[in-house]
Parts: C-alpha cells; sequence; structure tokens
C-alpha cells in the first residue's frame, strides 16, 4: 500500500536535501526563503486549485491571516514565535471557515468573491480603527523576537508538511474523491462522496498552509506592512506557479516555482515590469497552448509525475 | 421475483417545482424488496425528475420518500447512497478524467464502505463486462460504455434499489437483449429497481408491473397488458 | 439635511458613471458569458488616453471618446480573433478566458508603466469651465454633469443598439441562446466581436471620465476596478446590459453614503456588497443565477 507513496516522497526527500545543504554553500537566504515560502504556497494553492478546480485569487488573505494572526498572538499575547506560527495557521483555518460559503460559487465567481473577501479582509486589518490590535496601516515590528535561522527551519518545516499533504492526496482516496468533485460534483456525491465536506476539509488544509507560511514569513521578516502581506502579488505569483508547473502533482507546483521564482530573482526584483509582462505573455501562451501546465507535457507521453 | 416481499421504497404525493412549473404534481410509487417496476410515460411526464428526486439530485417540495423504513426525504445523494439507493443517467456522466477502476473504486470506497473493496469494483465490472477496459481514461469510452461505467459504479455501492433512467436510449437490438438480460441478472441478487423507459417493449423483457405518468403524476399502475388496453394509457402514448 | 440631500444627489451622479463603468464588461458577459478580467486596465487605458490626448494636444475629454472608440474597435477585432474562438473551443471556456484575460491585464499594466512610468496622472476638474450648478440648492461641479450625461448616453446608445437596430437584435438572440443563434444562421463570431469591441470601448469612455468621480489614475489601478465593476453587474445583473445601471446606483449612493458618514469603512463597501449579492441573491436583483451547487 505504501509503495505507491515512494515517488512523491523521493521528491520531497530531495527538495529537503536540497534546501538543508544550500545555505552552506549559497549565502543569500532571503532568496532561499521566499523560495520556499513560494513552493509552499504552491502546494497550498496546489491542494484547493489542482484537486478540486476552486482557483483562489484571493489566496493572500490566508497569507495576510497568518502573518497578522502570528503577529498578534506574539506581540498581544507574548506567546513564542514558533506556537505563533501556528497560531497563524489556526487563524486562516479561521477565516476559511468564514468563507466556506463561497465554496458554493462555481468556476469564474468563486474566484472573484475569494479576491474580494482578502481585498475586505485587507481593508479590516489596515483600518486605523483597529490600530490597538493591529496597529492599522502602520505595520508590525517583531524585531524583539527576530531569529533567522529558526525561521528558516520553521518555513522548510511548512514546507515539508505542505509537500506531505499533496503527496498524501495524490496516492490516497481522499484526494481521488476530490479529483471526482472537480469532474462532477453531482457524479461524486452518487459514488458516495460527501461533496460539501471534502471541499470543505480541502479548502481549510489550503488555508492552513497559507497561514503557516504567512506567520513564518512575517517571523522572518520582522517588520511588514498590512500592504506587503495582503499584496495580490502573492497570490498572482503563486497562481502562475502552479498554472506553469501543472496541478495536481507534487512535481508540478515544486518545478513552476523553482524555475520562475530563479528568473523573478534574476530579472524581476530591480524592474518588476520585465517580470510583469514575461508572465503576462506566459499566462495567454499557457492559457492557449498549454492549460494543463508543463508537468502536462510529461503526462501526455505517459511518463508519470510523482 | 419476490412481489410478496416487504415495502422497500414508498413515495407519497411527491412535488417537485421549477419555478411556477410543478414538474411532480403528488407522485406515488412504491416498490417492494427486489421487485423490477417499469416507469413509463411520454416526454415531460415528469420520470427523470422523479429519479433525481428520489436519488437527492433534486431537493423536493412536499410529499415523503421512505426507503427500507426510514425517511430519505430531502437527503443529500451521498447519504441516500450510503442507504442503498443509486442510479444511472440518461447521458452517462463518468468523471472523464479518471480511469474506469478509478470511476467505480470511488462508489466502493465511499458509497458502500465495507467489503473487501478491490473485490467489489472487480465484481462490478465484470457484471458489466468492461474489466477488460479498466485502466482505459473513461473520457475515451463510447457512449454505451459510459452508460455501462454509470450502472458499474452504482452497483459498487453495493445498492438495495437502482434508478435505471433510459437505458436503452441509443442503443442496439444486441446491446438492448444483452442489458435486459444483465439488469435481470442483477435482479436475483437481490437489487430492487425502477426502469425508466419512453416505450413498453424494453419493460416488458423485465417486467409485468409498470407504473405510467403524465404531466408530473400517476396515471396507471398495473400490468402492461392491462396498460396497453387502458384508454387513458393509450391516448397518452398515440396522442389524438 | 444639507448633507443628506448632497449625498443623494452626488450618489445618483457617480452612480450613473458606476453604472457606465460596468457596462463593458456586462455586455461582454452576456454575449460571450467570459469575464473581461481585464477590464479595470482596459478603463485605466482610457483615462491615459484621454491623459495623453490632453497633455499633448490640449483635447477636452468629449473629443477623446469618438478617439477611443476608434482605437479601441482596431484592437479589438484582431484581439477577439487571436483570442477568443480558440477558448470558446477549449473544454473550459469559462475559466480559462478568466486566467487569460488575467494575463492580458498583467501585460497592459507592465506596458503602461514602461511608457509612462508607475505615476498618478490627472487632468485638472475644471477642464469643462469652473463654474457650478445647482440641484436643490446643493452646489455640484460642471465636470459631475458632463460625465454624468456621458454616461447617460452611453445607455442610450446601448439601449437604441440591442432593441432598435437589426445587429442589436441579432446580439439579444445571441445573448439568450448561443447555440441556437447559430442554428438560425446568425454570424455569432462576427456578432461577438463586435460586442467585444463595444464592451472595450466603453471601459475606456468609463476611464477618460474617472478622473472627475474616482480622482488620479495610475498603472495598476486596473484590478480593483475589475472587483468593483463586477460587484456593481452583479448587483444590477449578469448578463443584462441595461440593468447594470441599477447596479451602478446603488453602488453610487451606497458609496455617497459610507464616504459621508462612515468614510474610513468606505473603501471596503464594493468588495462586501459583491460577497453580499453573490451569496444571497446570486441572480442580481433581476436575472440569471450563476450559483452551482
Amino acid at each position: 500500500m505504501l509503495r505507491r507513496y515512494f515517488p512523491s516522497l523521493g521528491v520531497i526527500l530531495a527538495i529537503v536535501a536540497i534546501l538543508l545543504c544550500l545555505p552552506h554553500f549559497y549565502s543569500n537566504q532571503s532568496f532561499l526563503f521566499n523560495m520556499m515560502l513560494y513552493l509552499a504556497l504552491a502546494e497550498g494553492l496546489n491542494i484547493i486549485y489542482g484537486f478540486t478546480g476552486y482557483l483562489p485569487f484571493g489566496y493572500v488573505g490566508f497569507f495576510g491571516a497568518g502573518a497578522y494572526g502570528a503577529a498578534i498572538a506574539i506581540t498581544l499575547l507574548h506567546i513564542s514565535p514558533f506556537f505563533g506560527v501556528i497560531i497563524g495557521g489556526i487563524a486562516a483555518v479561521l477565516i476559511g471557515i468564514i468563507l466556506i460559503p463561497l465554496l458554493r460559487l462555481s468556476g469564474a465567481y468563486f474566484a472573484i468573491a475569494n479576491l474580494a473577501a482578502s481585498q475586505a479582509l485587507y481593508f479590516v486589518v489596515a483600518n486605523p480603527s483597529l490600530e490597538k490590535i493591529t496597529q492599522g496601516p502602520y505595520g508590525i515590528d517583531l524585531s524583539s523576537v527576530y531569529n533567522a535561522d529558526a525561521s528558516y527551519y520553521t518555513m522548510l518545516g511548512v514546507l515539508v508538511f505542505a509537500m506531505l499533504l499533496v503527496a498524501y492526496m495524490r496516492n490516497s482516496n481522499f484526494g481521488l474523491s476530490l479529483l471526482a468533485i472537480k469532474e462532477d460534483q453531482v457524479t461524486a456525491s452518487l459514488a458516495g462522496v460527501n461533496v460539501v465536506k471534502a471541499r470543505s476539509i480541502a479548502w481549510m488544509l489550503s488555508a492552513f498552509v497559507a497561514g503557516l507560511s504567512g506567520a513564518a514569513f512575517g517571523w522572518y521578516t520582522a517588520v511588514f506592512y498590512p500592504s506587503t502581506v495582503f499584496s495580490l502579488d502573492v497570490s498572482v505569483f503563486t497562481i502562475v506557479f502552479v498554472l506553469f508547473g501543472g496541478i495536481g502533482t507534487v512535481a508540478g507546483p515544486l518545478v513552476g516555482t523553482l524555475i520562475l521564482y530563479s528568473m523573478y530573482n534574476f530579472i524581476g526584483i530591480s524592474t518588476p515590469q520585465y517580470f510583469q509582462l514575461f508572465y503576462g505573455l506566459l499566462i495567454i501562451v499557457l492559457v492557449l497552448f498549454l492549460p494543463d501546465g508543463v508537468a502536462s507535457i510529461l503526462q501526455k507521453g505517459k511518463v508519470y509525475v510523482p | 421475483m419476490c412481489p410478496n416481499g416487504k415495502h422497500l421504497l414508498k413515495v407519497e404525493g411527491l412535488v417537485k417545482k421549477f419555478g411556477g412549473f410543478r414538474a411532480l404534481n403528488g407522485v406515488n410509487i412504491d416498490v417492494r424488496e427486489g421487485q423490477i417496476v417499469g416507469l413509463a410515460g411520454p416526454n415531460g411526464s415528469g420520470k427523470t425528475t422523479l429519479i433525481n428526486v428520489i436519488s437527492g439530485v433534486y431537493r423536493p417540495d412536499g410529499g415523503s420518500v421512505e426507503f427500507d423504513g426510514r425517511s430519505v426525504y430531502k437527503l443529500p445523494s451521498h447519504k441516500i447512497v450510503r442507504m442503498g439507493i443509486n442510479r444511472t443517467f440518461q447521458v452517462p456522466k463518468p468523471l472523464a478524467g479518471l480511469t474506469v477502476w478509478e470511476n467505480v473504486k470511488l462508489g466502493a470506497v465511499y458509497g458502500s464502505r465495507e467489503g473487501n473493496r478491490r473485490e467489489t469494483v472487480r465484481q462490478a465490472l465484470e457484471i458489466v463486462q468492461l474489466h477488460n477496459m479498466k485502466d482505459s481514461v473513461s473520457a475515451d469510452l463510447t457512449f454505451a460504455q459510459q452508460k455501462l461505467l454509470g450502472l458499474a459504479t452504482a452497483l459498487a455501492t453495493k445498492p438495495k434499489m437502482l434508478l435505471v433512467d433510459e437505458i436503452a436510449a441509443g442503443l442496439s437490438h444486441q446491446e438492448l437483449l444483452w442489458i435486459a438480460e444483465m439488469l435481470l441478472r442483477i435482479q436475483k441478487t437481490g437489487v430492487a429497481m425502477i426502469v425508466v423507459e419512453h416505450h413498453l417493449g424494453f419493460i416488458d423483457t423485465l417486467t409485468s408491473d409498470v407504473v405510467v405518468m403524465n404531466a408530473g403524476a400517476n396515471l396507471f399502475r398495473g400490468s402492461i397488458q392491462e396498460a396497453a388496453q387502458n384508454d387513458e394509457v393509450v391516448e397518452v402514448f398515440l396522442g389524438r | 439635511m444639507n448633507l443628506f440631500a448632497y449625498t443623494i444627489i452626488a450618489g445618483i451622479m457617480y452612480g450613473v458613471f458606476f453604472g457606465l463603468v460596468g457596462l463593458g464588461l456586462n455586455i461582454i458577459f452576456g454575449v460571450m458569458r467570459m469575464i473581461n478580467l481585464a477590464h479595470g486596465d482596459v478603463i485605466m487605458l482610457g483615462s491615459f488616453l484621454a491623459y495623453w490626448l490632453y497633455e499633448l494636444l490640449g483635447f477636452n475629454p468629449l473629443l477623446v471618446v469618438p478617439v477611443a472608440v476608434a482605437v479601441f474597435f482596431l484592437v479589438g477585432f484582431p484581439l477577439y480573433y487571436a483570442l477568443v474562438p480558440r477558448l470558446l473551443r477549449s473544454k473550459d471556456p469559462e475559466m480559462l478566458s478568466f486566467i487569460l484575460f488575467f494575463g492580458v491585464s498583467q501585460v497592459i499594466e507592465a506596458v503602461i508603466i514602461f511608457a509612462f512610468g508607475n505615476n498618478q496622472r490627472s487632468i485638472p476638474f475644471n477642464v469643462f469651465g469652473s463654474a457650478g450648478f445647482d440641484i436643490f440648492g446643493q452646489r455640484f461641479p460642471i465636470a459631475w454633469l458632463v460625465t454624468t450625461l456621458v454616461a447617460l448616453a452611453a445607455f442610450g446608445f446601448i439601449y437604441w443598439y440591442l432593441q432598435h437596430t437589426r445587429m442589436g437584435y441579432a446580439t439579444r438572440a445571441v445573448m439568450a441562446n448561443r447555440d441556437e443563434a447559430m442554428i438560425s444562421g446568425i454570424d455569432v463570431n462576427r456578432i461577438s466581436a463586435v460586442v467585444f469591441c463595444m464592451g472595450l470601448a466603453l471601459a475606456s469612455i468609463a476611464g477618460i471620465f474617472s478622473f472627475f468621480i474616482i480622482g488620479a489614475s495610475y498603472p495598476s489601478m486596473g484590478p480593483e476596478l475589475t472587483t468593483v465593476s463586477f460587484a456593481i453587474i452583479v448587483l444590477g445583473s449578469l448578463g443584462n446590459p441595461l440593468g447594470t445601471i441599477l447596479g451602478g446606483l446603488i453602488y453610487g449612493v451606497a458609496i455617497m453614503f459610507m464616504q459621508s458618514y462612515f468614510s474610513s469603512w468606505a473603501n471596503i463597501l464594493p468588495y462586501v456588497l459583491l460577497i453580499a449579492v453573490m451569496l444571497f441573491k446570486p441572480e442580481g436583483l433581476i436575472g440569471k443565477a450563476a450559483r452551482s451547487a
């Protein structure tokens, strides 16, 4: 039974080995951290988009909820940063629970409503009248608990967790039931699948991963603003990386993120518009010619993609 | 056949509205354990709507549906399926991206939730004779094969009752004979059925017990022979 | 009471303008069942066109309208034929078009930043003269009146097109049922292409006058405008172009009230409205359902 997990686990071990070794040879820790961050977000988005077909345009809402949930727990409740990260994940799940009714919407309507929800959350968090809790637009300062190495390895842990979740979905009956929901909700429920429950679980798991990632990011960055952690760019990058790599597999989103985030780092950081132009064109080309991402090239050739 | 078995399904006064239109306007039907009931009627008489309501695909707007002594009225599909009712579609709706085996396995895992799943899937595929195609992606199957796949998935949920919606439509005479024989074999394992069919000929090969619907309500219940001599039945089928 | 009257009247003028903001998106949705996620960016393009013609050649915004219509018909046709027919043949046109137009939106934004820099631009408020006008004792800037009249004219044009022209008749047929329209001999692709261009042109006209209602323009304003537009057309009713004005009015009056009485929470309004309508009244205030299960 466990043998079918081997290819997925192999991919995960390779990624972990690289990320454990690389800091000893490559000194740009911030790049590695952000790479792990987007790898984890890509797998988190893969859980909901890749397996159930709901495209969460407001995925950044969970990211921001995680960053703020953790920051509030750390600054106001004086919880240790590590547990703060877990509380960040839980905060995102709570937002996810509030948003479960959105899953009744289909396709593009869900995507837009989710985008609206993340914007609404942003305006709530950034509202000056909540300054006592969120610091409003003035941002969060966690420099008293700043610890680059601890937050780096926490992020690695979040990434491993996200990859294991996707590996589970890729190989389990639960994952199969989600793919069935994506294909046809009526047929899935007539096979006995509790559609509402299954898609809600996937949604909350996806939110949890984004919340943990946002919390770890907040800890690592130490100083951030609502506009940083609720930036639409976070959703956009994650979606583009996943679309490019290919959905529904462990490896697809990883490959997409590794390639595109590296490119962003070379051409995008100083002049983001070059990268924006590039991925805008990339999206158009993908939709018209390769809607299932690069992994689908292999899959069409009957190659198994873990 | 055991027409004297106890009541399995009891539908009373079932109502389904679409806006102002009453697609079902107080339908009654009852089926005994292991019994096949034919359900006939002209287009638009509400046969498929009835199947959709009983199987939980549509929510009813009135009446009652009792199955095995328990109400399934307004339950979601997956609960109804787990209680032992399943159905097929006139136009098959397979999970197109999944393989034949995965389609049926889903029914075995989530629908029946008992027994050896692998064995359940294998048996269901053997009954409909799709076993040699188990690794094909279901989008690649023919129309007839997709219908059979739907039936196999339903069987994998180990139903006590099957609602078979126009399985004969679009099939050749040869295929029809074979399907009728298969449905009778399924019945022998103790599965009751409502077989929806536009015409009485196919029903005749399965059962003599038939319900005729018209305009969202019952018109007739009895044997096929009686139906053929009933003026009202003849009128709705032939028109004036 | 003064503030109340002012709020209502200003809300109505805002509302008519916001109806125009949503109109192009809704007409494209009605005919093609696609959400043009680059809609907000086209509005932005319209405003930059107006700004540019004003700065370089001293064009009055009203003169920019025919230029914008010409430009977007010239750009729209090839864009339509390059992208849309291919999408309509794919297995999930609704979702894929959504993603594709998102790509288009990102390209537009990047190109405009290359061309103009990532700065705010605006046209002076008194471009139509510095006189004001009075309604029920409240004084309003003349630019608002001009904007409102242009928006009403756009709605009037769409009404005339749909109800009184041959092509509009065919357009209504395509809106009602694309397949049946095709069978009855209507050139669905040509109708869609024309309506696509019309939708872009209407969005750009909204952009030309956005300075007087929304304020300064900047290259990355697109996504927010798209969300607002979507909220408006969902409120009105999806796929019913003339219903957009109702959505616009509700939005305009609501936003004015928020700004007058709860200004710090005004920016959250479009998003909450959008979610609430989609969840509780997905068919809009008059129209068809968008919800699946």
